[in-house]
């Protein structure tokens, strides 16, 4: 009796890890579509630019993760160093700085922003934020001062040419522990206070960390499955977002992948079930073909 | 979010070894350049 029941729930187990087996490689075969996109080939000029770009961005990085190093709550002093640096290169550009206070535990800390605005729909909001605070113990180059060092980089790119809408930079605040997704969070502080004034944000992009780049194979981890679907060379940009996002996610991707050829990884599309046409639509209306 | 997916591949990552030489220049300033430029296209397109 004891022996049929384990036999039993062994016959049952068997036919559970089959039925995933088969589950998790129709997955991969229906939904493991990178987009085909022609990408860019970059001339001369851009190659020049670039060579310019690196060296600004590197100085950026310099002063924020070398110069001044630790910037935090726990470092105050630090911290106001690094909002002067970025108050400094935005006042350069002739930009002119909003500066969004909160005190926490009796410490003033900030937010400061800058805005181009649109001369189309001017009412809808691009925001493009970094944070830049770094976490305890850490002069944080890359986490985040690459992604301020970006945000400084692209506000000065866009200035004076014509956009349709306004593009608000920020940068954030106490986005490490212990303040990560708290009410002193500097994102959060923003947030609130964008809704309060009925702000339309269109499209919010975080600038992230993102200085680090490997053709090491198994270089790149992931969070369970995903790395079933992905490179295993850390050389790509990651754009990432929340379902609601998806949109968003998919226009950022096409506008990236047709302004460079450098890599990029994003979610990956359905393309129906084996043996269907194997023709996907992207959200731009560009007809791709799966492998 | 745009990201080099920080803890997933940055061995530096909330280390005190995470410092500007530990960053790939030259890769991070390809990948800057298409950031920017997507974000101008994003801002312009109607």
């Amino acid at each position: 009796m004891l022996t049929d029941r384990g036999f039993g729930r062994g016959i049952t187990l068997a036919t559970l890890a089959a039925v995933a087996v088969t589950a998790a490689m129709g997955y991969r075969t229906m939904f493991d579509v990178k987009r085909r996109v022609p990408r860019p080939v970059l001339g001369g000029a851009a190659r020049g630019e670039i060579e310019a770009l690196q060296a600004r961005l590197m100085r950026h990085v310099e002063v924020l993760g070398g110069e001044i190093g630790e910037r935090n709550l726990f470092k105050p002093e630090a911290l106001e160093n690094a909002a002067g640096y970025i108050s400094h290169v935005w006042t350069g550009q002739e930009l002119a700085v909003t500066r969004e206070s909160f005190d926490v535990r009796g410490r003033r800390c900030e937010n400061l922003f800058v805005e181009q605005q649109g001369s189309g729909r001017p009412e809808e909001i691009v925001l493009v934020g970094a944070h830049y605070d770094s976490v305890f113990g850490s002069p944080g180059a890359n986490d985040n001062a690459s992604g301020v060092a970006i945000l400084l980089e692209m506000s000065r790119s866009l200035r004076g040419i014509p956009l349709r809408r306004t593009v608000r930079f920020v940068a954030f605040v106490n986005e490490e522990p212990p303040y990560f997704q708290t009410d002193d969070m500097g994102s959060r502080r923003h947030a609130r206070r964008a809704r309060a004034r009925g702000e339309r944000i269109v499209a919010m992009i975080s600038l992230e960390t993102l200085g680090y780049y490997t053709d090491a194979p198994s270089s790149q981890q992931y969070p369970f499955p995903l790395g079933a679907f992905y490179p295993s060379a850390g050389n790509f940009v990651g754009v990432v977002g929340n379902l609601g996002s998806r949109a968003l996610v998919r226009e950022v991707l096409a506008h990236f992948m047709a302004a460079t050829d450098f890599p990029v990884e994003g979610p990956r599309r359905w393309r129906g079930f084996p043996g269907s046409t194997g023709r996907i639509t992207g959200h731009s209306g560009r007809r791709a073909t799966a492998p | 979010m745009l990201t080099d997916t920080a803890p997933y591949r940055y061995p530096d990552y909330h280390s005190p070894s995470d410092r500007p030489q530990s960053l790939n220049a030259r890769e991070f300033g390809r990948a800057a350049h298409g950031i920017i430029e997507t974000v101008r296209r994003l801002a312009a397109s109607p």
